[in-house]
C-alpha cells in the first residue's frame, strides 16, 4: 500500500536533516540511507532528491562542498549548518508532537502494525 | 575542437551574470559556433564515464532546466556523480534511469529549486520584472475591458431638438412673426453702394465724401425700411432654425455686396451639396438672421441721422421705435447669442436717442420723446438686463445625446463616436484645447479614447454640472459692478475654470459654457446706457416744462422720472450736474470717484467699449453723448 503524498509532505526535509545530523553525506548515499533505514517504507525519489537538497541549501539549512572520494570520483557532500541543526531540533519536536497527537487519537498503534506487516511504502517528494 | 580542461568548482560561476560574462558567452558562440557552456557540461559528464543512456539522461535533464551555464554545469556534475555512485554500488544503468523519473518533471523541479539558490540581487531583479509584468498585464486587461466597453457603446438620438424648436416656432401666428417681413424687406433692399463704407458707416458725417453715397442708398431703401418699421411692431422675431442655408436670401445678400456672378454660382453649387439630415446638430444651427438684424439696425440708425439733419422728427421717431422693436424681439430669443444681439441693437437705439438729444434736443415733440423713452425703458425687460441662460441647456442636451450612451435614466457613458464629434467642436467657444488630445484622427490617438473617456464625467453628472454653472453664470450676470468689484472670485465661477482637473472632467462644458464676462458686461453697460438715455429724456422734458434744467435729478417729477437709476459701479444714484449751465449725466466709472462729469481725455472714454479693467480716471459720461 502506498502512503499518501499529503502524509509524506514535510517528511523528506526532516529525513534528510536527520540523516545529516551526525555526518556529511552525498546524494546517492542519502537515497540509499533513507531506503535502508526505513526498510523501504520511505524512499527518496532521485529526481526529487536534488530539488529537495537545493531548497534546503537555499534556505541555509545545509551546505555543500565537492570532494574527491576514495574511488577518486567527485562527490558533492552535504552537511548541516548551525541554522539547519536548530531547524532539525524544532522539526523533531513538532514531529513528535504530531505523532503523539495521532497516537492519542488511536491512530499510531494500528498504523505501526500495518506498516511493519504489510510493507507500506511512500516516495518522499515535494518542496522542503 | 579542443575539449576544455576538467571543470573545477568555481564559486564565482554561481554569481549573478555580469555584462562581461554575457559578452564572453556571446563571443564564444560567435567564434566557436557553439556555446562554451555546452562544452563545459559535456566535458563534466564525460569525466564520470557513464553509459550512454545515463549520460544522455544527465545532458538532456540539465539542458531542460534552462538554468545559467554555471548552474547547469553544477547540476550535471552532481547528477553524473549520483549515477556513477549507483553504478559503482552495483545498480543497473536501466534501473537507475527508470528510477530517476521523467526528464521534464525532474528538470522543472531542479530548475525551481536551483533558482532559489540564486543571489538576492537576482531575486530582486526577477521580482521587479515580475511586478512590472503583472502591472502590464493588469493594465492591458483593464484597458481591454475599458476599450470593450468604450467601443461597444453608441449614442442614441432620442430627441430632435431642432424639430421641437421649429414646431414651437411654427405655432406662432404668421402676423406675430417679424422675420418673414424682415426677410422680404432685405431681399428688396438696394445694393450696397461700395466697399469703402465701413461698419461704422452710420456715423459718417455730411462733410464725409461717402455721405452722399450713403444718403442715396438709404433714400432708395425707404420702401424696405417702411416694411421693417412695420414688422418691428410685431411681438416676436419668429425665425426658425435652419440646417441648410436660405440660398435665395444668401444670394441676394451677396448681390447687395457686389459679389460677381461666378462666385454666386459657386455659392449655389455649394448649397446644393449641403446634406439634409433628419436630426441636425443644434450646435451647427444656422442663424444668419442675427447678422442681418444688426445690419437693419445700422440702416435705421443712419436713416435716423439723415432724418435728424433734415428735421424730419416723425422719421427719426419711427426709426428709433423700429430699432427698439427689433431689439425687443431679438433680445427675447431663447438663445444667449440672440439675446446678446438684441442687447447690441438696444445699445444702437439708446445711443441714437442720446445723439438726437445731444445734437437736436428740440427736434422731437414731448409725445414723441415720451413714446421713445417708454419703448426704451421697457425694451426686452425693464431695469437691469438679466440674460436668460435656460435656453442654453438645449445645446448641452443635444451634445450629450450625440456623445454619450443612454441608460434610459438620464445617465450614460462616453462613446468613441461621441468623443470624435465632441473634439470636432473644440475652439467653437474659444476654450483652450490644451486639456484634450489634438490629433484624434490617428489610430494611436484614437486608442487613447478608452482612457480619456474615463477622465470625463458621466452624462448625468455632466448635465447637472452644466446646469449648476448656468445658474451660477446667470446669477453672476445679474450682479452689478459694485458687487463684482468686491468679489474678484465672481462667486466661484472663475475659480472653476482655473482648475485643470475640472476642465478635463467637464471638457464639453468648457466648449459650450457661454462667455459670461462678455455677457455680463453687455447686460450691465447697455442697461446703464439705457438709464442714461431715459434720464436725458426726463431732463429735456423738464427743461421744456420748467424753462430750465433741474438742479438735481431729485427735482424731476416722478411722472417724468419714476426713480433715479443706480450707478452700477457705486450702487448709489446715477450722477448729474450742471457744467457751465449744461446738464451732464454720468457714472463714476471704475475708479469709483466723481470727477465732476469729465470724461477721460483718451480713447476709450466711451464706456461701452471698456470693462472693469484697466481702471481709468475720469467719469463715464452718458449724456451729452461723446462720439469718438
Amino acid at each position: 500500500m502506498k502512503i499518501e503524498t499529503e502524509l509524506l509532505r514535510g517528511a523528506g526535509p526532516l529525513a534528510v536533516l536527520k540523516l545529516l545530523q551526525h555526518r556529511h553525506m552525498y546524494g546517492y548515499e542519502l537515497v540509499e540511507a533513507v531506503s535502508e533505514r526505513t526498510k523501504g517504507v520511505l524512499s527518496l525519489g532521485q529526481s526529487t532528491l536534488y530539488p529537495l537538497l537545493y531548497n534546503l541549501e537555499a534556505k541555509g539549512l545545509i551546505e555543500a562542498t565537492w570532494e574527491t572520494g576514495d574511488t577518486g570520483r567527485d562527490r558533492k557532500y552535504y552537511r548541516l549548518t548551525t541554522k539547519g541543526k536548530k531547524r532539525l531540533t524544532e522539526d523533531e519536536k513538532q514531529w513528535s508532537a504530531l505523532v503523539g497527537a495521532m497516537q492519542a487519537l488511536g491512530v499510531g498503534a494500528a498504523s505501526c502494525v500495518s506498516v511493519e506487516g504489510r510493507g507500506m511504502t511512500g516516495v518522499i517528494g515535494g518542496a522542503a | 575542437m579542443s575539449i576544455p580542461a576538467p571543470l573545477k568548482f568555481d564559486p564565482s560561476l554561481r554569481s549573478f551574470p555580469t555584462f562581461r560574462g554575457m559578452m564572453r558567452c556571446l563571443l564564444a558562440a560567435v567564434t566557436l559556433g557553439r556555446s562554451g557552456a555546452v562544452d563545459r557540461v559535456d566535458a563534466t559528464v564525460d569525466r564520470f564515464n557513464l553509459p550512454d543512456p545515463l549520460r544522455s539522461l544527465v545532458l538532456r535533464t540539465t539542458r531542460a532546466t534552462g538554468l545559467w551555464a554555471s548552474e547547469r554545469a553544477d547540476v550535471a556534475r552532481e547528477l553524473a556523480s549520483h549515477f556513477r555512485c549507483g553504478l559503482d554500488a552495483g545498480a543497473e544503468a536501466g534501473t537507475l534511469a527508470e528510477s530517476f523519473g521523467t526528464i521534464a518533471t525532474s528538470a522543472a523541479l531542479i530548475r525551481r529549486a536551483a533558482k532559489r539558490k540564486r543571489p538576492l540581487a537576482w531575486h530582486m531583479w526577477a521580482w521587479f520584472w515580475k511586478g512590472l509584468g503583472m502591472l502590464l498585464a493588469v493594465g492591458v486587461l483593464v484597458y481591454a475591458l475599458l476599450a470593450a466597453r468604450y467601443f461597444a457603446g453608441s449614442p442614441t438620438l432620442s430627441h430632435n431638438y431642432f424639430k421641437e424648436f421649429n414646431k414651437a416656432m411654427s405655432a406662432v401666428p404668421e402676423r406675430d412673426r417679424a422675420w418673414p417681413e424682415y426677410r422680404r424687406a432685405l431681399m428688396g433692399m438696394p445694393n450696397w453702394p461700395n466697399s469703402d463704407i465701413q461698419n461704422d458707416w452710420p456715423l459718417i458725417l455730411p462733410d464725409d465724401p461717402q455721405y452722399t453715397v450713403a444718403r442715396a442708398y438709404i433714400q432708395a431703401a425707404q420702401p424696405q425700411l417702411d416694411i421693417i418699421r412695420a414688422a418691428a411692431r410685431r411681438p416676436q422675431l419668429g425665425c426658425e432654425w435652419k440646417q441648410e442655408p436660405d440660398i435665395d436670401f444668401e444670394v441676394r445678400l451677396a448681390q447687395r455686396r457686389g459679389m460677381d456672378e461666378k462666385s454666386i454660382a459657386a455659392m449655389r453649387d455649394s448649397a446644393r451639396l449641403t446634406k439634409q439630415v433628419e436630426n441636425p446638430e443644434v450646435v451647427s444651427v444656422l442663424l444668419p438672421h442675427l447678422g442681418q438684424i444688426r445690419a437693419m439696425a445700422r440702416d435705421l440708425m443712419f436713416d435716423a441721422a439723415v432724418a435728424r439733419r433734415e428735421g424730419d422728427a416723425d422719421r427719426v421717431t419711427a426709426d428709433l421705435q423700429a430699432i427698439l422693436g427689433i431689439a425687443d424681439q431679438t433680445g427675447k430669443e431663447s438663445t444667449l447669442i440672440g439675446q446678446l444681439v438684441g442687447y447690441a441693437v438696444l445699445h444702437v437705439g439708446a445711443d441714437e436717442l442720446r445723439r438726437t438729444l445731444t445734437e437736436t434736443p428740440s427736434l422731437l415733440s414731448d409725445d414723441q420723446l415720451t413714446g421713445v423713452a417708454h419703448a426704451l425703458a421697457s425694451c426686452i425687460e425693464p431695469g437691469v438686463l438679466a440674460p436668460d441662460m435656460s435656453g442654453e441647456r438645449v445645446f448641452m442636451d443635444d451634445l450629450l445625446q450625440r456623445t454619450y450612451t443612454d441608460d434610459g435614466h438620464g445617465d450614460g457613458r462616453l462613446t468613441n463616436e461621441g468623443l470624435s464629434y465632441m473634439l470636432s467642436l473644440r475652439g467653437m467657444n474659444g476654450e483652450p484645447s490644451s486639456s484634450v488630445p489634438r490629433r484624434w484622427d490617428d489610430a494611436a490617438e484614437r486608442a487613447k479614447g478608452p482612457i480619456y473617456a474615463q477622465t470625463l464625467a458621466g452624462r448625468k453628472e455632466m448635465l447637472a454640472e452644466y446646469g449648476r454653472l448656468l445658474a451660477l453664470a446667470e446669477a453672476d450676470c445679474g450682479r452689478p459692478a459694485w458687487v463684482r468689484l468686491a468679489d474678484p472670485a465672481r462667486g466661484g465661477f472663475e475659480k472653476v475654470f482655473d482648475d485643470q482637473s475640472w476642465r478635463k472632467k467637464y471638457m464639453p462644458i468648457s466648449i459650450l459654457i457661454p462667455a459670461v464676462d462678455k455677457t455680463w458686461w453687455s447686460a450691465q453697460s447697455i442697461s446703464l446706457e439705457r438709464d442714461g438715455a431715459c434720464v436725458a429724456v426726463a431732463c429735456e422734458l423738464f427743461r421744456r416744462g420748467h424753462g430750465g434744467w433741474p438742479a438735481t435729478l431729485g427735482e424731476i417729477p416722478r411722472s417724468l422720472l419714476p426713480q433715479v437709476p443706480l450707478d452700477p459701479f457705486t450702487g448709489r444714484p446715477i450722477l448729474y450736474r450742471l457744467v457751465d449751465g449744461a446738464p451732464v449725466v454720468y457714472s463714476t466709472g471704475n475708479d469709483l470717484d466723481d470727477d465732476g462729469g469729465k470724461a477721460p481725455p483718451v480713447p476709450g472714454a466711451r464706456w461701452s467699449t471698456r470693462r472693469l479693467e484697466p481702471v481709468m480716471d475720469g467719469d463715464l459720461v452718458l449724456w451729452p453723448l461723446i462720439d469718438e
